[in-house]
């Protein structure tokens, strides 16, 4: 018995601490964003006066503050509607492409499977500075630099395969019957797997679809390279001009962390279920 | 009368043959069609560029000098492999990869172990694995540049315990802070880490609930300690699936320490924070050498589908192994 509690203790002792190693640096950065900007220079956790000055400065648009970081920070709104809209697009491309290729892979033995899988994979595995320079010409040359156009087709491109390669995992562990029984009844192919498939693999469209959105919301590698002003910049890249400016308050730009991610962490968290079971089951599946 | 019986017969079956194999072969080409989307895509926006990317690295190519452009042929490749430069980021990306790859997935079966068992609040804490996942690694950089930074929680902690270890040893050793080359390179580990944890531990956790609860029973009938049954019945269930998450993080690794190197520490100090990625980066569009980043580029790309090829084999033998 008395083994029993000691061995509770120490379970419980440990969870706290995976769960502090998980939580306590952004735990920090929310925290300092409620401070000012003298109390964040003290190591201590919990604001003693908590403002909201910090996050202000990100919605007066047509303020003209001298601070620094102020020309930064009045570009956010618009940098997360162009991330917003950057996203939605990668994660509608993700999964209209991404389910009908992971249909074909998943249910039809076609002598091809393995030779697209392993090109989807194999696709995944270059990395992005290995086409940076070809890919940043094409992009010139059609006139797509500084559009979201750009971004979202090189968002696409590291997206899909993974996209994909999920789906086809999880479409694999929908039973057959289904869809025999809609051909039987009449349905062509593609009836039945709009009509009957795609319904009843909702929750892993889901997990892969917002998965494709975060994923697309935190790219800056290429967002960096193919966007040069504010009608096309996503949040990413606005927020790394923080990393230029070496003179400005940690408060600011802790305000700033908060405010890049709370989309993708409501969604992580409205979605938790699905992402967990669908990325966790396909992956290993 | 019989013959024509037989005749119809014949022509019956060849007809359901035929029938078959053309419908089979809608099939087929159905299945093919479905796949063009994304084969265009990929092939138009990784396939083109990797073709292109070769041709470019076998030229003599500075945006300084874009008329004296000339084939060079291996130019390029003796130039980088003959540099300082190139040998250094790769011992750069070779530590900050092998560690990141390493603690990543010591820590994620750690707390996937140990969020895997029963206790209140399990959810919760399965829940908040998905915040640094959340976090984009530009943001994550400069939340660890404010971490480390002169106020930064964690440097102020760090500076004190070095300050406690030096009054109690009576040693002299002075805390630099992000100036330190080894500090700095190790803190973009950390959060490189960081960051990367949550997505292998969602695939151990989908792991371990798949292992068979009669195998832990069987053992603890028999006296198997903790430390035994995790070493005989949970490592070995989890073989495959470390294998899958090496993979992907040592392909993280070697492209996903740029937005952490451009928020945390631009390469520095000096050059000690060069990892290849933030190289080839610099060799482009610092430089404006393209000849030579793309030389820099298939050297990359060959090193990770070098050492992909290495873990699918690997992979595949444990699995034929395991049956």
């Amino acid at each position: 018995m008395n083994r029993e509690v000691v061995k509770r203790t120490i379970l419980y002792v440990l969870v706290v601490i995976a769960a502090l190693y998980i939580v306590i640096p952004y735990l920090w950065v929310v925290l300092v964003s409620f401070m000012q900007e003298r109390e964040a220079t003290q190591l201590h956790w919990i604001p003693r006066e908590p403002t909201l000055e910090n996050y202000t400065m990100y919605f007066r648009v047509y303020g003209d503050s001298a601070e620094i970081g102020a020309a930064t920070a009045r570009q956010f709104p618009r940098a997360i509607l162009n991330s917003f809209i950057i996203g939605g697009t990668v994660m509608f491309i993700n999964l209209f492409f991404g389910s009908l290729a992971a249909y074909a892979l998943a249910r039809m033995n076609f002598g091809g499977n393995l030779a697209l899988l392993l090109f989807y994979l194999g696709s995944r595995s270059i990395p992005g500075v290995a086409i940076m320079i070809p890919m940043y010409l094409v992009m010139r040359s059609y006139g797509l630099l500084d559009t979201h156009v750009a971004v979202i087709l090189a968002h696409v491109t590291f997206t899909l395969p993974f996209t994909i390669w999920i789906l086809k995992g999880y479409f694999q562990t929908v039973p057959l019957d289904l869809e025999r029984a809609a051909r039987v009844d009449g349905c062509s192919r593609l009836g039945a797997l709009f009509r009957i498939f795609l319904p009843v693999t909702t929750p892993g469209m889901i997990a892969v679809g917002i998965f494709s959105f975060i994923s697309s919301w935190g790219e800056f590698f290429f967002a960096l390279l193919f966007t040069s002003t504010i009608f096309s910049k996503p949040v990413t890249v606005v927020a790394s001009d923080f990393a230029q400016e070496l003179q400005i308050d940690f408060t600011i730009i802790a305000a700033g962390g908060v405010l890049v991610v709370l989309l993708p962490i409501i969604l992580a968290f409205i979605f938790q279920r699905f992402i967990i079971h669908g990325i966790g089951g396909a992956v290993t599946g | 009368m019989s013959e024509n019986t037989l005749e119809d017969q014949t022509a019956g079956e060849s007809e359901t043959v035929s029938r078959l194999t053309t419908k089979e072969r809608g099939d087929r080409i159905f299945a093919y069609l479905l796949n063009v989307p994304s084969v265009i895509l990929i092939l138009a926006l990784i396939a083109y560029p990797v073709i292109v990317s070769l041709w470019t690295s076998l030229h003599r190519y500075n945006l300084r000098r874009p008329q004296d452009y000339a084939f060079v042929g291996l130019g390029n490749y003796i130039d980088v492999l003959t540099s300082y430069d190139f040998w250094h980021s790769l011992r750069v990306t070779l530590y900050f990869g092998g560690m990141s790859v390493a603690l990543v997935i010591i820590v994620a079966i750690s707390i996937a172990v140990l969020f895997n068992e029963q206790f209140r609040g399990r959810g919760l804490a399965r829940a908040l694995l998905l915040i640094p996942w959340a976090v984009p690694g530009i943001v994550n950089g400069l939340m660890w540049a404010g971490l480390f930074g002169e106020h930064g929680a964690f440097n102020q902690m760090i500076g004190d315990s070095f300050g406690l270890f030096n009054r109690l040893t009576g040693a002299d050793i002075e805390y630099l802070g992000m100036a330190s080359p080894i500090i700095a390179l190790n803190a973009a580990i950390a959060a490189h880490v960081w960051r990367s944890v949550p997505f292998a531990c969602i695939i151990f956790l989908a792991a371990l609930q798949a292992i068979p609860g009669e195998q832990y029973r069987a053992a603890q009938v028999d006296g198997a300690s903790a430390w035994r049954r995790f070493q005989h019945i949970t490592l070995p269930w989890l073989l495959h699936p470390i294998m899958i998450v090496a993979i992907i993080e040592t392909m993280n690794a070697f492209r996903g320490g740029f937005d952490i190197i451009y928020a945390l520490t631009a390469g520095g100090p000096g050059d000690a924070t060069y990892v290849i990625a933030w190289q080839t980066y610099k060799e482009a569009f610092g430089r404006l050498n393209f000849g030579g980043s793309n030389a820099y580029s298939y050297l990359i790309t060959l090193i990770t589908m070098g050492l992909a090829i290495v873990y699918i084999r690997v992979l595949y033998r444990r699995g034929t192994v395991q049956g």
